[in-house]
Formats: C-alpha cells, sequence, structure tokens
C-alpha cells in the first residue's frame, strides 16, 4: 500500500539554516493496513500527513502509493491521483462553508470522474447517516456531523487510501466515538488503507500499525496485526 | 499500480469548471453584487457622457449644411470686397450665392419697448436650403424678393421686414404692422417661427429680423455698426468638394492680399461653432472618467479581497485533487462575470441616465432638437471593453500568488497568500502598468488635446493617493495611540483597521466625491456671485454701443437726466485689425479656417488673440480698479493726474506712437513690453509699441479694453463710442432705451441683466450634470462601503459576541458602530470640502480674478448629507449583527 524510502523534508528559514522537520523516513505498508502515526506537538506528524497526501514534496527520499512514485509525478498527475487514490479528513473538517452537506461531497465526486456525483454524493452521505441533512450548510451541523460529512467526501471516490490528520481531534469523547467507529467500519467495508495522524494512545491502539515520530524520526513501530506485516526502518 | 480511471478530459473538466464558477456566484452573490454595481456606476457615468457626446455630435453632423445655410461661407466683419464675392460665383462648381449681412441695432413700434435685436440682410440667392425657416406665411423667405415684392405692392416704399414670432407677440404687431430699425420703418411681411440655421450660441444679443440688403444699405444698416458680419454663403454642385472650394478660396484671397475673410466649409462650420458644446463634452467626460477610475478601483479592490478570503476554498480543492489550475480558473471565471455584469449594466444604466437626466440637463445649450436615434451606449463600447480588461487583469497577479500558495500551508492556518516571489512582483508590476496605460489612453482620447488628457489623468491619480494617504495616515494614528481613546472610540477605529484597504478606499472615494461636488458648486458661486451684484451704483448694468462722436454728448445728457446720479462712463473705440506684430503679419483669418476640424494647434490661443478684431480706446488715464503693472521705460517723474493718481502717459501735446496691453490678453496674444504693434484702421496702418502692460479688475463692469492707446495715435480715426450707467430698475432702463430709441435711433442698448441671466442658466446646468457625475461617485463609495461591511460579516459578528461576553452593552456597540461610519464618511469628506473651498480659492484669484467672497454653506449641507447617507448605509448594513445573540455566534465559531 505504501512505501516511504528515507524520505526528509526541510523548510527554508529566511536568514538562517533550513529546518529539518523529517529525517530518512522510511515505511512499508501492505495493503488495506490501517497504520497510526503517534507523536507529540511538533515531531512532524502532520508534515508526514501532508507529504503522503502530495500536497508537499519531499526534500530526500521516494514514496510510493500502491506501486506509483508520486514524487515523480507532475503537479497535474499528482492532483489526478489524489482525487481518485487518496482521501484526506482533517481535524477542523475543512468543508467548503457556503456549499451544503451534499454540495461538499459531490464536490469529491466530480474531481474523481464519478459519473453520477450526485447519487453518490448522496449515497455516501446515507452511509454515514447523514441522508436527511444533505441540504445543510455546515454552518447548521453540529462538529461530529460535519466530521461526518467529512468522512463521506474522502470516501465517496472510493480511494485506496484514507489519511486522518487528528480527525476526532475537535470533537467531544462520545461524538470522538462514534466518528471513529464509523471511519474505522467503512474503511473496512472498502478495504480501503488507512493512515491515522493522533496523539490520542488508544485511538492508536487500534490501528494494526503504529509508527513512533520523534524528532522527525521513527523512532519505533509497533505491529499488532497477527501477521505482523509493518517492517521498520 | 495505475489510478483506477482516467484523467477528466477537456470538456468535462471545462465543464466542472463551469459549474463551479456558477455556484460560487450564487453562493457569493451578495457581496459580488455590490461590486458588480459599483463598476456599473462607473461605466454609467461615462456612457452618459459619451452617449451624449456622440449624440451631440451626429445631430451637428447631420445638420451641418443646413445649419450653415450653405456648403461655404465666406466671413468677415467688413464688407467682402466685389472681387472675392466674383472669384466664388465664378468657380464652375457654385449653383448658388446668397449674400447676409448680420446687424445689431435697435428696434421698436412707436408704442413698444425698444429691443435690441439681430438683423440679417439677404440678398441673392438666399435661403440655400428650403425650408430651413418656419414662418407666416409660409414662403416669404423662400426668396429675398418676397420681401420686395410686398413692399413694392403695399408699403408705399417701407422696406419688408420678417419679425420673430415671439417678439412680434410681445410688441403686440402682426403682419401688415410696421416698425422702426433704427429709426428707418419696415413694414412687417412674415413672422418668423423657428428656423435652423442660428448661431450655436444662447448668447445671441436679440431675436432675429429679416429685411432685404437693398433696404437695409438704404436704412444705413450696413457696414457702420459695430457689431457686423458679412456672409457670402455658396452652395455646390452635387459631388462637388467642399473642402476644394475652400482650398482654392483661400489661394484667391489672399492672391488679392486678403487677410481677413475666414472661409469654411459646412462641417468645420458646425466644429467650430459647437466647440463650446464640444468643451463641455470634454468637461463632463473627463469628471465620468474620474468617477469610472475610482468606481474601478473600488471594484478591483473589493474583489481582491474576495479573492484572498477564498484561499481556504482553494487548498480545499487542491486536497481533494483539484489540478493548480483550476481553482484559479473558476475565480478568474467569476471575476470575469462580476466585471461583464458590472459593465453591461452599467452601458443600460448609462443609455437610461444620458436620456434621463443628461439631456434634460444640458440638452438645451444646443439649438437643434438632438437625433433620438443615436443608441449612446454605442459611443462607450470601447471603455466599457478596456475596464472590463482592466478589471480582470487586475486581478489575475492575486490569483497566480494564490495558485502558487502551498495548500499544506493553508490547511496548517496560513491566510496570507504567497508573495509570488519576483515573477509574482514583475507580474503585479506590468498588470498595473498596462492598466495605467489603458486609463491614460481613455482620459486622452476623450479630451480635447493629449496634453490636457494627461494631466487630467495625473491630477485624478494624484488627487486620489492624496486622500488615500492622508485615510491611512488617519487610521495608522489613531492605531498607535488607541489606548487613549475612550472605548466607543477604540473599537471603531479597531474595525476600520481590521480592513484598512477596503476603509481606506471608502473614504477617499468619500472624500474626492465631495471635493468633486464642492469644487463645482464653489466655482460656479465664485463666477456667478460677481454677475449678480448688478445692483450696486457702482457697476453700469446698462451698456450703449454704435454711439457717433456727434451724439456722445447728448446721449451721455440723456442717461444723466435719468440714472439717479450715477456715474456715466464713456470711451472712444476703434476698431482694427492687428496686422503686424515686430514686422511679421498675421497669418489672418484665410488661412485660421482651414486648420482641418480636430486637429489640434498649439499655437491656436495666440492665433485667435491676434486675429480677432481688436476694440482699442485712448486716454491718458487709468480707470478704476486698473494699475500699470510694468512699463518699458520707468518714467524719470511718475506720471500723475491732479488728483494724484498714476496715468498712462503725460497730459501733454507730445506724440507718441505708443499702446498699452491687458496683461492677460498680452500673454494669451504672446505680446510683451516693447513689441511693436502694426494696426490695420479701415485700410489705414498705424504702428505703436507696447510700453506698458496693465492690470485691469474685470469685476468692476466699467467698460474696459485690452489695447488702449495714446491718443495722438487714435484721435482723428473712425470710431464711435461705448457709453455704460447703472439705472436701478428695469422699468427705468426700459424708459431709457425707449427715449434714446426716439433721439438715436442707431444707438444699440445692451441690458446686462438679461445675458447675466442666461449666463447663469447655462453655468447651472453645467454645474447640474457635475454634481450628478459626483453623486454617481458618492454612490460608489456608498456601495464599497457596503460591500466592506458585508464581507467582514462574520469577524464583525464575532467580536461583538466575545464584548457582550466580556459584558459590554448594546449602546457601547451602537455608539462604535456611528463613530465607524462617521469616520469613513466624515474625516475625509470634511477634507474633501476643505480642499475644494481652498482649489476654488486658488482658482478664482488666478483665472477668473474675481474676489468673491466663499460661501459654506452649500459645502457644509453637502458634508453633512453625505455623512449622514454614510452613518445609514452602514447601519443599516450590520443592523443584524447587532441583533445577533452572542451564544449562538460562540457556539457556531467552536
Amino acid at each position: 500500500m505504501l512505501q516511504l524510502e528515507g524520505v526528509g523534508k526541510d523548510f527554508p528559514v529566511p536568514g538562517a539554516a533550513a529546518l529539518t522537520i523529517l529525517e530518512n523516513v522510511s515505511l512499508d505498508v501492505p495493503q488495506s493496513t490501517s497504520l497510526s502515526i503517534v507523536g507529540r506537538s511538533g515531531s512532524g506528524k502532520s508534515t508526514l500527513l501532508s507529504l503522503l497526501a502530495g500536497l508537499e514534496r519531499p526534500t530526500r527520499g521516494r514514496i510510493l502509493i500502491h506501486g506509483t512514485d508520486i514524487t515523480s509525478l507532475s503537479e497535474n498527475a499528482l492532483s489526478d491521483f489524489r482525487a481518485r487514490n487518496v482521501g484526506i479528513v482533517f481535524q477542523n473538517f475543512q468543508l467548503l462553508p457556503h456549499f451544503t452537506a451534499l454540495g461538499n461531497v459531490m464536490l469529491a465526486a466530480e474531481l474523481a470522474g464519478i459519473d453520477s456525483p450526485r447519487e453518490a454524493a448522496a449515497a455516501a452521505l446515507s452511509e454515514v447517516g447523514l441522508a436527511a441533512r444533505t441540504d445543510h450548510s455546515p454552518v447548521r451541523l453540529s462538529g461530529g456531523e460535519q466530521q461526518r460529512v467529512a468522512i463521506a467526501r474522502a470516501l465517496v471516490g472510493t480511494p485506496r487510501l484514507l489519511l486522518c490528520d487528528e480527525p476526532t481531534g475537535n470533537l467531544d469523547p462520545d461524538n470522538a466515538e462514534h466518528v471513529f467507529e464509523l471511519l474505522m467500519s467503512l474503511r473496512a467495508k472498502r478495504g480501503t488503507g488507512l493512515v491515522l495522524i493522533t496523539h490520542d494512545a488508544q485511538l492508536a491502539a487500534r490501528c494494526e500499525v503504529r509508527v513512533h515520530v520523534e524528532r522527525g524520526r521513527v523512532s519505533h513501530v509497533d505491529d499488532t496485526s497477527p501477521e505482523k506485516r509493518g517492517t521498520p526502518s | 499500480m495505475t489510478p483506477s480511471s482516467p484523467p477528466l478530459s477537456a470538456r468535462r473538466s471545462a465543464s466542472l469548471a463551469l459549474r463551479l464558477i456558477a455556484r460560487e456566484l450564487i453562493s457569493q452573490r451578495v457581496r459580488l453584487v455590490f461590486y458588480a454595481a459599483c463598476l456599473a456606476l462607473g461605466v454609467a457615468a461615462i456612457a452618459a457622457v459619451s452617449g451624449f457626446s456622440a449624440q451631440v455630435q451626429e445631430t451637428v453632423r447631420r445638420n451641418s449644411r443646413l445649419l450653415l445655410g450653405g456648403d461655404v461661407e465666406i466671413q468677415d466683419v467688413r464688407l467682402l470686397p466685389s472681387t472675392l464675392v466674383e472669384a466664388a460665383r465664378a468657380r464652375p462648381e457654385t449653383r448658388g450665392l446668397a449674400l447676409i449681412d448680420e446687424v445689431v441695432a435697435m428696434a421698436r413700434t412707436p408704442e413698444g419697448t425698444p429691443r435690441l435685436v439681430s438683423v440679417h440682410a439677404v440678398s441673392g440667392d438666399f435661403p440655400s436650403t428650403k425650408g430651413a425657416h418656419i414662418t407666416t406665411p409660409a414662403n416669404v423667405l423662400d426668396s429675398p424678393e418676397n420681401l420686395r415684392s410686398q413692399t413694392a405692392e403695399q408699403a408705399g416704399g417701407m422696406g419688408g421686414v420678417v419679425v420673430d414670432a415671439d417678439l412680434a407677440r410681445s410688441w403686440n404687431v402682426s403682419v401688415g404692422g410696421s416698425i422702426e430699425i433704427s429709426g428707418t420703418p419696415f413694414r412687417v411681411v412674415g413672422l418668423l417661427v423657428d428656423e435652423l440655421s442660428r448661431d450655436f450660441t444662447s448668447l445671441a444679443l436679440g431675436p432675429r429680423l429679416y429685411v432685404h440688403r437693398d433696404d437695409a444699405l438704404k436704412a444705413n444698416l450696413v457696414g457702420n455698426t459695430s457689431r457686423f458680419r458679412e456672409r457670402l454663403l455658396l452652395t455646390l454642385a452635387p459631388g462637388a468638394v467642399p473642402q476644394d472650394t475652400v482650398d482654392a478660396l483661400q489661394k484667391a484671397a489672399l492672391a488679392q492680399g486678403l487677410r481677413s475673410p475666414r472661409i469654411s466649409h459646412h462641417e468645420t462650420n458646425a466644429g467650430t461653432s459647437t466647440r463650446p458644446l464640444r468643451n463641455l463634452a470634454f468637461f463632463l467626460a473627463q469628471v465620468a472618467l474620474s468617477t469610472l477610475v475610482l468606481t474601478g478601483l473600488g471594484a478591483a479592490s473589493g474583489l481582491g479581497e474576495y479573492l484572498r478570503t477564498r484561499l481556504p476554498d482553494i487548498a480545499i480543492y487542491r486536497a481533494l485533487g483539484a489540478r493548480p489550475w483550476l481553482p484559479t480558473a473558476v475565480l478568474l471565471g467569476v471575476v470575469a462575470a462580476v466585471a461583464a455584469t458590472g459593465v453591461v449594466s452599467g452601458l443600460v444604466l448609462g443609455e437610461a441616465l444620458r436620456v434621463v437626466v443628461l439631456v434634460p440637463l444640458v440638452g438645451g445649450l444646443l439649438p437643434l432638437s438632438l437625433a433620438t436615434d443615436v443608441v449612446g451606449a454605442v459611443a462607450a463600447l470601447d471603455i466599457a471593453a478596456a475596464t472590463f480588461g482592466t478589471l480582470v487583469l487586475l486581478c489575475v497577479p492575486l490569483l497566480l500568488r494564490l495558485q502558487k500558495t502551498s495548500p499544506a500551508d493553508v490547511l496548517r492556518g496560513a491566510r496570507e497568500p504567497a508573495s509570488g516571489g519576483v515573477s509574482g512582483r514583475i507580474a503585479a508590476w506590468l498588470a498595473g502598468g498596462i492598466a495605467l496605460a489603458v486609463l491614460a489612453a481613455l482620459f486622452v482620447r476623450h479630451a480635447p488635446n493629449p496634453k490636457a488628457g494627461l494631466l487630467l489623468f495625473a491630477a485624478t491619480v494624484a488627487l486620489f493617493l492624496v486622500f488615500r494617504a492622508f485615510a491611512r495616515a488617519l487610521v495608522s494614528f489613531f492605531a498607535r495611540n488607541e489606548t487613549r481613546l475612550p472605548p466607543a472610540l477604540r473599537l471603531s477605529l479597531a474595525e476600520i483597521s481590521a480592513r484598512k484597504e477596503t476603509a481606506v478606499l471608502s473614504m477617499a472615494l468619500a472624500g474626492l466625491s465631495l471635493f468633486l461636488t464642492c469644487l463645482v458648486q464653489f466655482v460656479k458661486d465664485d463666477l456667478l456671485t460677481p454677475l449678480g451684484e448688478t445692483s450696486a451704483r457702482g457697476k453700469p448694468n446698462l451698456y450703449l454701443v454704435d454711439v457717433q462722436p456727434s451724439q456722445r454728448e447728448g446721449v451721455v445728457d440723456a442717461l444723466k437726466a435719468r440714472n439717479g446720479g450715477a456715474d456715466v462712463y464713456a470711451s472712444p473705440m476703434v476698431r482694427a485689425r492687428l496686422a503686424a506684430v515686430n514686422g511679421k503679419e498675421t497669418e489672418g483669418r484665410v488661412t485660421l479656417g482651414a486648420r482641418p476640424l480636430g486637429e489640434p494647434d498649439p499655437e491656436e490661443e495666440t492665433r485667435r488673440a491676434r486675429e480677432r478684431e481688436q476694440n482699442l480706446t485712448y486716454r491718458f488715464t487709468l480707470g478704476e480698479g486698473e494699475r500699470v503693472v510694468e512699463r518699458l521705460d520707468e518714467p524719470s517723474v511718475p506720471t500723475l493726474d491732479a488728483q494724484g493718481r498714476e496715468t498712462l502717459w503725460p497730459a501733454d501735446a507730445t506724440p507718441r506712437a505708443e499702446v498699452s496691453v491687458e496683461k492677460a490678453f498680452a500673454k494669451r496674444a504672446g505680446l510683451a513690453l516693447g513689441d511693436t504693434l502694426a494696426f490695420d484702421v479701415q485700410g489705414v496702418r498705424v504702428e505703436a509699441k507696447v510700453t506698458s502692460l496693465r492690470s485691469v479688475s474685470w469685476q468692476n463692469w466699467r467698460p474696459n479694453f485690452f489695447l488702449v492707446a495714446h491718443p495722438s495715435l487714435l484721435e482723428g480715426a473712425p470710431q464711435m463710442n461705448l457709453v455704460a450707467t447703472h439705472i436701478s430698475t428695469s422699468e427705468a432702463r426700459e424708459d431709457v432705451q425707449k427715449t434714446l430709441a426716439q433721439s438715436f435711433p442707431n444707438v444699440s442698448v445692451l441690458d446686462a441683466a438679461a445675458i447675466v441671466r442666461r449666463v447663469a442658466d447655462l453655468s447651472t446646468g453645467v454645474a447640474e450634470a457635475t454634481r450628478f457625475l459626483a453623486s454617481l461617485l458618492l454612490g460608489a463609495s456608498l456601495l464599497v462601503l457596503a460591500a466592506g461591511v458585508v464581507a467582514t460579516r462574520a469577524s464583525r459578528m464575532r467580536h461583538y459576541a466575545i464584548l457582550r461576553s466580556l459584558g459590554a452593552r448594546d449602546k457601547l456597540l451602537s455608539q462604535s458602530l456611528i463613530l465607524e461610519f462617521l469616520w469613513l464618511g466624515g474625516v475625509s469628506g470634511f477634507a474633501g470640502v476643505v480642499a475644494a473651498a481652498v482649489l476654488s480659492r486658488v482658482f478664482a484669484s488666478e483665472f477668473l480674478e474675481v474676489d468673491a467672497s466663499l460661501s459654506l454653506a452649500p459645502g457644509a449641507l453637502l458634508f453633512f448629507g453625505a455623512v449622514g447617507v454614510n452613518i445609514v448605509v452602514g447601519w443599516l448594513s450590520c443592523a443584524s449583527v447587532l441583533r445577533r445573540k452572542p451564544a449562538e455566534v460562540l457556539r457556531e465559531g467552536s
């Protein structure tokens, strides 16, 4: 599913040496695995997720997703790849405020090239339990509901990889549990690989593989899958 | 492995982009409508003015031949030589020749009040165009012989006259009755109801009368009065090119040594005659363009702010897999849609404003009915296209920066677009440079000449920058001192600082609109106030021209007997032409009319000042309000009169070939101290050296002259007298005119009050038109204000909710809101009124040379009105924000 080979990311600092956020990260994650990335704030987790989403390019190394080296793709090709293969769920939902719930999900379906985007979007919303709220704008939805719309949007294009950046970080514990359950069940239903950024140890423990990131490096990997499929750098 | 499905085809991508554009337009319609409306106002202003200009030009073009009364005209202020008339008759393309002499004279009935009239003495093939005169009986002016034949049968020797119908009605005279013109009786053979071939001036001195030229000669009307013009109108064969005839006749005139006749064809003539109206249109166009520039800036600024708020959306689009160009294309489409909506709406609105506002306000300056089949908006299409293109172009650099911004940064919380680097800065400079160049080109295209256009463009930009700098300085100053301010004031300024750019723009627009409106009002008042003060005894309001030397004493005595002791001013007047300056012959009006219309003549003012018929006087003394500012040789002993006042020359018998020139006229005509001027006084050449320059206070209304000669130079020359005095009431002035008409029928009387009324009407129309345009600017500033408020509703709601949670009362929030809009409209509006007052003072003293005191009442009214409207608009835009419950707002934001 996911291969990282010596990935590093530096950020330029005006008037000073570049800041290294990630250094020599290597991972090999098989198909349909659920993987969590844990670490303290500032350890480089979100940066790693951005690299996996193709929203940023690594300074060093390669990233292969389902065999495609995304680091060698052009910007257009990378966008196309992301539209069809990657779904992202953000901590603060990142819904378009002037679109309805249906509009938000439909946009992702359109970008993914789905032939009947409206129907697909309606179905996705129904799957997350929001069939009755399709015409509501995000401002009229609760936090949990907004995150469920975000999940529907991430999954409507049937991606093979789902990236979640602290998906329950802005939710109360009950909502967080519901949303996480939903996430895991939908992902399992589709066989979608999952990469989850979280600082919540309990949520992290529910993934098959846990990657610990410390000061930009992978400190250790816990593989609790029966087959111990994950391998550290 | 490869992606599960192929990328979107170009067609599907385009279709998606269009759908997203539509969705964005619908979801953001409220704020986008404001920007489109702002732009529409500016486009409407220029569309209305351009359309009006085009309408006037088309009307004149269609009627130019009719207006002139022929194809080619030769005119002079003296009798045309027969050799030139024969040369015109001999031209192979000439099909008809009509001779018309125009004089100003006094006409009366035995019972009626004498009136100053414009007498047209006609002969030959007059009129060139049948149907140009509407008369009763219908055919009386179809041939000059109609005037004679009727007299031969009916009048017992009296010449026939066709009288202006309104004048006849006021005199209670009808066909068959009789009137006197300069003491000579004429039989009324017809009434003039309307005509098309009129001068393009609303300041014609009196109604028209038509007589046969032979009868006018018999009555000694022709060639002997101060206001005389002879016109020879040629009708050419179909297909003949009028310009060729003009060129040939000019050569013939020069070959005959003639320099004074002016030769032109109907198109040139129409252009020259409509110069005042065209200059008015140019002026209005410049004001309208300034309005367009500023409203365009308002729209561009608003759109820029809108695009910045789309940054998070762009990041989300990219995170979902949209190609980099897609969000940019969507936003570009939105910008283009807003620009197109604004431009099209503006064209439609402009057409309506032209018909409903401009034509009624200033259309009356043209004595023709304006052509109604002209679609004015077509004249503004170039401006509309330029506006659309410029607005879109101005947004491109920001769009490129938005596209370059890393979506990851935005998703992490960045709220500002990437700087764009060197290429971004180059793109911004290029876009700005092109926009400025396009705007400058528009100003030049709609100006009388390129220099004026560039000057006005620079002035508009400079004014805007000044107001903008002032507004920014104010905002910065209060931001630095905010902790010292009371809470309501502090809150109001915090809101302004939160959206500094929009606030500064709104303030600049408000200031500039008030500046323009007040400037026009103050200048108009400066011009009219001294004109209106005709009641002062020291200011003459009755002027008598064509007073012969032998009549002078009698006329003065007649006035003194009736003017209640006011002063009577009498000056000899000698008509002459300035034949040469320092030995170089002036070109003469023969070539003056040769320049093609529209071709700029950098020396036109000088040539016109030199070529006009000059009125000279002669005396030793200086008049009231007149003083010598410079002398060629300072006399060893000051020249003083018996009362100790400075004089031009010592009152002795020494002959001096010297002349004193008024300084402003000297500047216009390019004359200087020491220049030797040669005058042609009725065929006799007289030379004089310029030995002094004078300044004259024209606002005292006393007769004065640009050129004052030493008495020894002109005492024996053919001359008339100009006499002026003050007579308090209109009834007394009428009585004087009746008396003078009986005793001195050749003397023409001008009542200044009537002229002042007409000038006032003209200037009122112009001022109203300019105020109308400035009001569009004010409207645009209110739109920018409202758009800014709408854009910041969410943040304002949050701020108020937080303040309420901290214990702030409604009263404090309301006060801060009112103060905020008071700042936005009031401060720069006040600066605008003050700037207008200062500039109008400078203009009045330097250019109008008047000392009228400034009445600030109109400015104060405008200021308080504009501020009030500002506050109302702002309040209405924010009213719902104040009503939101803080708990709801805070919950939404969490």
